[in-house]
């Protein structure tokens, strides 16, 4: 065998040596770019996991100042201290507009709170003409039927979404 | 201060409510009703003028939030004071469910039928 033959033969093997490494670098090189790509997902849905569940949980202390709020309302209307219920029904109002647009809230379930807002700005108006000495002092059954219904349907969700937590935390 | 496009809506809100396919809502107020429409609601309410024996009607267009986005008023010779009171007695028609109590009274009287209702002083149990 001369030099030439043997030069081609090795050059031949030295060549498909180099492709297998080529083919053998580039696929680890892509395993290890979708290894990585898969890792950065996952910390990517465990962090929007977390602040779901943060978000849950503000949502959540929400829904109670709302229902601790109308409560309050109705004690101060009952205890007819106008001042106060304007500013509970002030704040209930704020709470209920920083909620209604929630993802975490059903369709229905925004109809409600939206309808409530509107109901309290109709109470609310009402308690400053009391206030202010324009209107007789006492609020019509039908408001304090409204602020019973707001509690009714603010307790659901917040029923609702205590069954969801433990369902979550038992792992349902 | 009010757009054309209230007063456009207005107009097509109360040819709807006529044909009774939209249907309002009490609120918490008596002479007050309102119907969600996309991303917001309008309410229209009434109240006795302070001056006369008229009254004056008033549309607010708000947000999911309640903040009021437009609002129209009318009152005696008001250009939209017809519109506004047309609207009004219709919303209050249909969130009152008018058309159906009318409808089971005639009912009634026409088959000659009464119905019993309870008593205006409920009476004391005696021990």
């Amino acid at each position: 065998m001369d030099w030439s033959t043997l030069k081609a033969q090795y050059g031949n093997l030295a060549s498909l040596l180099g492709l297998i490494i080529s083919v053998l670098g580039f696929s680890f090189t892509l395993w290890q770019v979708r290894k990585s790509r898969t890792a950065a997902e996952r910390a990517q849905a465990l962090a929007r996991e977390a602040l779901d569940r943060v978000s849950s949980r503000l949502f959540f202390t929400q829904i109670i100042d709302a229902v601790r709020n109308v409560q309050e309302v109705r004690s101060f209307c009952r205890a007819k201290d106008w001042v106060r219920a304007v500013d509970r029904c002030e704040q209930l109002r704020v709470v209920l507009a920083g909620v209604v647009d929630a993802s975490t809230l059903h369709d229905n379930e925004r109809e409600r709170v939206a309808a409530a807002i509107d109901d309290l700005s109709l109470i609310g108006r009402h308690l400053e003409g009391i206030d202010q000495g324009r209107k007789s002092p006492g609020i019509p059954p039908k408001m304090m039927d409204t602020l019973d219904r707001i509690v009714v349907s603010l307790t659901r969700i917040d029923g609702r979404l205590r069954k969801l937590a433990l369902e979550v935390d038992n792992g349902y | 201060m009010a757009t054309e496009a209230l007063r456009q809506l207005l107009d097509e809100l109360l040819e709807v409510t006529k044909r009774a396919g939209l249907r309002w809502q009490e609120t918490a107020k008596e002479d007050a009703f309102r119907v969600g429409l996309g991303n917001g609601m309008i309410r229209i309410q009434s109240s006795a003028n302070e001056d006369d024996d008229g009254r004056h009607y008033e549309v607010y267009l708000m947000n999911k939030q309640g903040r009021v986005v437009d609002e129209l008023s009318a009152w005696g010779n008001s250009p939209n004071y017809a519109l506004l009171r047309d609207l009004y007695q219709e919303a209050r028609s249909s969130a009152l469910n008018m058309d159906d109590v009318l409808k089971s009274m005639l009912s009634d009287l026409r088959e000659g039928r009464t119905r019993d209702l309870p008593p205006d002083v409920e009476e004391m149990p005696s021990f």
